[in-house]
């Protein structure tokens, strides 16, 4: 719930005249706050209840919805990719790489075909890819996945691979926050087992 | 951060495109299409892995296009308010520095540089203690927290900061190996 005054509303300049313009807003309203876009749902009687003379700040509460008001240090990504498969940077690695052999092999001159963002990716996972063998990379998932981590989660222990329990836990303030670690040791081990991969690599 | 996520958009084919190649016709247009595109809600398509389903064409009328809904899974590029990742460092001027996390562009202001860093200007700016020991120059690796995100039409700005425990340059990959 948000109960804020200084609230931005934007609305289509045809309701402004009518008699009560918050009403319309009834529903799924995109709010404009700052420089950010929300999808609101306004409460039928936050919008009878406010006045019908201000239009640009007003008092009203609404449910926020979707992936607004987003704190990845709190896992608040939104529900679609709460859900969605994360990727780690080594495994996009291994994605693109093949992709790009793939168009390779398909015409003889693929950066024709490459957009600037496939490119840039590309050279990004490929510089900060901890783990360049495919069974290491498989390996870090595994271990990772053992301790009833979210896909976000898993992947930025992954991508920055922290090295003591106190920068784990800087990287990933979310370990803290549910209780699925009840001491440090369990962290500690899993940090370990991934040092351990590297090394072995 | 990189997710891999299924989408789902409607792709209009002209008619003279009807026949035994219609699907890869299809496959290849939409990665024309979509491949490279920006879009605030899912951040960057990188590159689509695969074509789930294409669904039952529709005929447009007046025109005789044919719609499709296609369903395609896709590796996205997001960056997200709060999270951590690691960039390259492509300029460095007096007001911060930018930096390049895959796709997206975030810049760092001087007031989110921790305060014993100074600006140094010359033939590659950078921003150094006064020990000397820890720089930032361009192609520099740095770990950051993006603190801010701007949607554009057809891309995504961050602004980040490495004012934070374990934020910063990165030591050299090599040395710590």
């Amino acid at each position: 719930m948000i109960k804020d005054p200084s609230f931005l509303l934007w609305y289509p300049s045809s309701t402004r005249r009518k008699y009560n313009p918050y009403r319309r807003l009834v529903g799924s309203t995109t709010l404009i706050v700052g420089s950010g876009f929300f999808r609101c749902l306004v409460e039928p009687e936050a919008a009878a209840a406010a006045p019908s003379g201000a239009i640009s700040s007003f008092c009203f509460t609404a449910k926020m919805s979707g992936e607004e008001e987003e704190n990845a240090a709190e896992l608040k990504i939104g529900e679609e990719f709460l859900k969605a498969k994360c990727l780690m940077n080594c495994e996009v690695a291994l994605i693109l790489d093949r992709k790009y052999e793939q168009l390779q092999q398909m015409s003889e001159d693929p950066m024709n075909q490459i957009s600037q963002v496939f490119e840039k990716s590309l050279q990004y996972v490929k510089r900060f890819s901890r783990y360049k063998n495919p069974d290491a990379v498989r390996q870090v998932r595994e271990i990772l996945s053992r301790h009833q981590l979210a896909e976000f989660e898993l992947c930025v222990l992954g991508n920055l691979s922290p090295e003591t329990v106190e920068e784990a836990i800087a990287m990933v303030p979310s370990l803290k926050s549910r209780e699925r670690f009840h001491n440090d040791e369990a962290i500690e081990t899993m940090l370990n087992d991934l040092s351990l991969i590297k090394k072995f690599e | 951060m990189f997710f891999h996520i299924v989408l789902e958009r409607n792709m209009q084919l002209h008619p003279r495109h009807f026949g035994p190649r219609l699907r890869e016709k299809l496959v290849s247009k939409l990665m024309k299409d979509v491949e490279g595109t920006c879009s605030g809600r899912h951040g960057f398509v990188v590159a689509i892995t695969g074509v789930d389903n294409i669904g039952k064409g529709l005929i447009r009328d007046g025109t005789g296009f044919v719609t499709f809904p296609v369903k395609y899974q896709c590796v996205v590029f997001r960056p997200f308010k709060g999270e951590i990742l690691e960039a390259v460092v492509t300029m460095v001027n007096k007001m911060g520095f930018f930096a390049e996390a895959g796709p997206v562009q975030i810049f760092v202001s001087n007031h989110l540089i921790p305060d014993d860093m100074e600006f140094h200007s010359g033939d590659t700016p950078s921003y150094t203690t006064a020990d000397g020991a820890v720089r930032i120059q361009k192609d520099s690796e740095v770990r950051l927290k993006i603190i801010g995100t701007r949607v554009d039409a057809t891309e995504i700005f961050c602004i980040g900061t490495i004012k934070d425990d374990f934020l910063g340059v990165i030591d050299d990959p090599g040395a710590a190996a």
